[in-house]
């Protein structure tokens, strides 16, 4: 725990004196949203019921954007290679990986969305279950992330490849995750996308240590 | 015992089976197609220093990374000394420095102490490698030869009974050399050994020295 604590503190240290990075994947967030109107046109109709779907691809596009600073770094200045040896085992550190990229991608993204779909024109009552959805599922966007930084931690630019090789893993995410917002949209119970949605999130929680561990193992050796 | 190969036979240990010692037999590495060593044994007892030479792409880093748990061997075998008195039984110190150059050189030595569970201040650490005045300082305004001695206080700070440098002299002015020569001597006499590489003979008292051909 204490090796789990310290690793968390110092990579939000990191992302936070490398700030300017992390801004503009945020604003990369806002404006994409921004230029839905743009390209779509300003159809309330049609904007208020693409928004939680919206928000959510544009939430897994953001959070993809800042994979390359997570393993790639300290693979290049050897921290990397201390940073395994002084482990308690290396599942805790893809695990500590993905908790600190969730705090600066996934959780920022719970409290922008739910902003972002309201200016789309989305129904009030949206809110909380699109707030929920990404609370719940962010989680396992960042997990299965770690696991494509992992795999391109020796290459120099290796983001867009990691993001290209994650991105299909994330889908059941973008699905349940929208449906459930949806569901409420339309006054049906969305407790089952819910559910599906947990589910996927444990499920990313319970294999992305050992994928990782393996991709990490695999890609230095 | 790590045994790293399925087909090494049982291994003859050169220092009687203590178990303070380094214990390396038969150890050898490809990497790609190309074999970098083979059947490397030796021993390391506590208060020892190996010196590692040979000329570049020998092995020397791939031998320190295997004994440090970062590589795998591709045949032989390998068993580091117990902790003993010391936190922990293996430090590395590679050939990149491992700081970040957006922390301050006391963070960076602050985060290493906290993943090594020794707590001691950091302060008089930096001291003794000479950087004393440089704590609060981005460690990204350090120079390559400060950058090293920073590394150095990193693998002080861990508290290891067994150090392994890779060319641990690099960069390092007369000043930094002498740093690193008393360190060495002050581990040895607290019971600890080391594994140290160089692409030359360097001079190191005592040092017992193992050369890797290269091929």
């Amino acid at each position: 725990m204490t090796f789990f604590r310290a690793v968390v503190e110092r990579d939000l240290k990191l992302y936070m004196r490398g700030v300017v990075d992390l801004i503009g994947v945020w604003m990369f967030f806002g404006i994409a949203i921004a230029m839905l109107p743009l390209s779509i046109g300003p159809d309330p109709d049609i904007l208020s019921r693409i928004a939680p779907g919206a928000a959510w691809a544009i939430a897994l596009l953001a959070s993809m954007l800042s994979l390359e600073r997570v393993f790639a770094p300290d693979q290049l200045d050897g921290s990397l290679d201390l940073l395994l040896l002084h482990a308690p085992s290396p599942h805790v550190l893809v695990l500590a990986k993905s908790f600190a990229h969730w705090l600066v991608t996934g959780l920022p993204f719970v409290v922008l969305a739910p902003v972002a779909a309201i200016a789309l024109g989305m129904e009030v009552r949206g809110v909380l279950p699109l707030a929920g959805a990404l609370l719940i599922g962010t989680p396992a966007l960042s997990l299965i992330g770690t696991l494509g930084a992992a795999l391109t931690a020796p290459l120099r630019r290796g983001g867009i490849l990691a993001a290209l090789i994650v991105l299909p893993q994330t889908i059941p995410v973008l699905i349940f995750g929208t449906a459930a917002v949806s569901e409420t949209l339309m006054g049906r119970d969305p407790g089952a996308h819910f559910s599906v949605l947990g589910a996927f999130t444990l499920a990313a929680l319970a294999l992305a240590p050992y994928a990782g561990n393996a991709a990490l193992r695999a890609v230095r050796s | 015992m790590v045994d790293t190969s399925k087909t090494s036979a049982h291994m003859t240990d050169p220092a009687g089976a203590s178990s303070d010692a380094l214990v390396v037999s038969d150890l050898s590495c490809v990497r790609g197609e190309r074999e970098l060593f083979s059947g490397v044994s030796f021993a390391v007892p506590s208060g020892c220093i190996l010196l590692v030479t040979g000329p570049n792409g020998s092995g020397k880093s791939s031998l320190l990374r295997i004994l440090a748990g970062l590589l795998d061997a591709t045949a032989g075998s390998y068993r580091p000394p117990e902790r003993g008195t010391f936190t922990r039984p293996v430090g590395y110190l590679g050939h990149a420095n491992s700081i970040k150059i957006r922390l301050t050189v006391r963070e960076n030595l602050r985060f290493w102490a906290r993943l090594a569970r020794a707590e001691p201040a950091v302060e008089p650490i930096l001291q003794r490698v000479g950087l004393g005045r440089f704590m609060d300082l981005p460690a990204g305004w350090l120079s390559a030869g400060q950058l090293r001695r920073l590394a150095l206080s990193q693998l002080m700070i861990a508290d290891s009974r067994l150090w392994l440098l890779d060319e641990p002299a690099a960069n390092l002015d007369s000043g930094g050399e002498s740093v690193l020569q008393k360190e060495l001597a002050r581990h040895r006499s607290a019971g600890g050994c080391a594994v140290v590489t160089s692409p030359t003979d360097i001079e190191m008292t005592d040092a017992r020295r193992f050369e890797l051909a290269g091929q």
